[in-house]
């Protein structure tokens, strides 16, 4: 049985910044549910004498809302801060034993300082804490990875605001979005392409259509490139 | 001692889709009126124009909806089709999945982390509405239907088989067909309908539909071994973007690609966005592609091939049987 991580370790850190980001997801959601409460408090216990009749009935109902959203959003902080219940925790527990892993990617990522918000790539594994999102991925269960550029839009219409986001796909078939600038996920795109260049990277309509329609001849062919670098890499050594 | 019901506790399998033209033609007719009147009521009664805007737009998607629920009922069977239309049919054969398969704006799967949209329906991925009525030209457009189905799909006349014995139905109408259209992919069902129609059609019948190589070369390889393996002349390693393959008499493979576009740009680049809120018939109007010319081909080729009159009644008989 491993010893448990120590506390400068890379593991440590990341379980550090995800307890940060659940505590800070909790503030921000519980800020809200008070502010609700303040305003159903107001309107029950002070009405405005110009008050539309029935808004009492309004206050009684925020003030519900907010208690009952206030005591969800402190039970889902607490289940967060739980050892084996966290996030990091859920993610570890993906690949194994969450110690064992844990480990693992301690040795993989040895010497290097954890930075919360960008993604870390070492060894056989991919990590990101940030922006209350924990992500653990191996690097040999990635198929596919692309930048992702969203235009933001008001109503549907007018545009607002532009957000990058890095794509990746994993065998199992599920995506991993991380946001970032479009700078950094570029960077990311570099480094994730020197650690495996079997993967396929960029976004195309031929990629999304075999993708969507021939996922396991997709999944074989990552496999097959995969191996054959492994192959030609010992070769060489 | 009592007896029990031997079918209480096992589940009714339907075995075809509901039908009733009166049904459809009733259902098409409510779903107008009862759209227009809807839309009356909300302009005349709605004053905030945000309201007025959202309940006409879900109006006329209820209303087209129902329409196309209508004329769907209203399809007709299959065995019917062929009943009536004594020329020998053309089967399309296909796996079951082609039928739900559809086109996404996006990759499909589901994801985690950042707020990304997800990927959205653009319509059904199959190209036999298309391709329907270029081939009721050589005869009744056929397909197995898939059991279960409520309501049969747009496209080939369904006819719906009993499970136990499906492949023995098969094998009668592509011995009797006048041609076939397969889709052929790594199933055991179609593999051996490909092993069949290899075995026992004059290869200047088949229209064999294939992923276009251009946008899906992993499917387009996988369907090309899979057809190495069955037929005497291998599909080509790498050719033209293509859709499907016609044959000659010695298997000679013929790449064919449909739909060559003729609308104006700007309406091919407002199908993705508008295209899936619409019915098939608006669809056809606004972004029909011209799938007649690409299919003339073999159209022409099946029309010149002779018919037996001898395989025709062999083939009305069993109509009849079926029926029966």
């Amino acid at each position: 049985m491993p010893s448990p991580p120590s506390s400068s370790s890379f593991d440590a850190d990341m379980r550090r910044q995800t307890d940060l980001g659940a505590i800070w997801s909790a503030i921000k959601w519980g800020v809200l549910a008070a502010l609700f409460l303040l305003w159903g408090f107001w309107l029950v216990f002070f009405p405005s004498p110009r008050a539309e009749p029935g808004s009492q009935l309004f206050g009684v109902a925020f003030l519900v809302g907010g208690a009952i959203g206030l005591a969800f959003i402190v039970r889902i902080a607490l289940q967060r801060l739980t050892p084996g219940e966290n996030a990091l925790d859920k993610e570890l527990s993906v690949f194994g034993d969450p110690n064992l892993v844990a480990a693992e990617i301690d040795v993989a990522f040895a010497g290097k300082r954890f930075r919360p918000r960008r993604v870390e790539i070492a060894g056989d594994w991919l990590c990101y804490v940030g922006k209350g999102l924990t992500v653990v991925r191996r690097l040999d269960r990635l198929i596919w990875a692309y930048k992702l550029r969203l235009s933001h839009r008001l109503n549907g219409i007018i545009p607002y605001r532009v957000s990058y986001d890095l794509i990746v796909w994993d065998r199992d078939g599920c995506a991993t979005a991380i946001p970032g600038s479009s700078t950094a996920i570029d960077k990311t795109l570099q480094n994730l392409h020197v650690a495996t260049p079997w993967l396929l990277f960029g976004y195309s309509e031929t990629l999304k259509e075999s993708w969507n329609s021939d996922r396991a001849d997709l999944i074989l062919y990552i496999d097959n490139q995969r191996q054959r670098h492994i192959t030609t890499n010992v070769a060489s050594e | 001692m009592k007896q029990g019901n031997p079918e209480k506790g096992t589940r009714k399998v339907r075995r075809g889709p509901i039908r009733s033209r009166a049904g459809g033609l009733a259902l098409i007719l409510a779903s107008l009126l009862g759209a227009s009147i809807v839309t009356a009521l909300i302009v005349d009664f709605v004053s905030d124009g945000r309201f007025m805007i959202l309940g006409v737009c879900f109006t006329v998607l209820a209303g087209i909806r129902g329409v196309d629920t209508g004329r769907r009922m209203r399809l007709r069977d299959g065995w019917e089709e062929l009943q009536r239309d004594p020329r020998p049919p053309v089967i399309f054969l296909r796996p079951f999945r082609e039928d739900r398969r559809t086109i996404s704006n996006g990759p499909i799967g589901p994801q985690k982390g950042a707020d990304v949209p997800a990927a959205a329906a653009e319509g059904r991925a199959t190209i036999e509405p298309q391709i329907g009525s270029a081939l009721r030209a050589i005869g009744p457009f056929v397909a197995v239907g898939q059991p279960g189905e409520w309501l049969a799909p747009f496209g080939a006349d369904r006819l719906y088989v009993d499970e136990d014995d499906w492949r023995s139905t098969v094998a009668l109408l592509i011995e009797n067909s006048g041609a076939i259209v397969i889709q052929p992919d790594a199933t055991p069902s179609t593999y051996s309908e490909l092993m069949f129609v290899a075995r026992h059609v004059d290869p200047q019948r088949i229209l064999m539909l294939v992923p276009n190589p251009a946008l899906r070369p992993l499917g387009f390889e996988r369907v090309r071994r899979l057809a190495g393996s069955l037929l005497p002349v291998p599909l080509p390693q790498s050719c033209t973007p293509c859709d499907a393959f016609i044959f000659d008499r010695d298997w000679n493979p013929r790449p064919l690609l449909f739909g060559r576009d003729w609308r104006p740009a700007f309406l091919s680049r407002l199908e993705p966005s508008i295209g899936p809120f619409l019915n098939l018939t608006l669809n056809w109007l606004l972004f029909g592609r011209d799938w007649q010319a690409s299919l003339d081909e073999f159209v022409r080729q099946v029309r010149h091939l002779p018919v037996s009159r001898e395989q025709s009644d062999a083939f009305s008989t069993f109509i009849q049987f079926v029926r029966c």
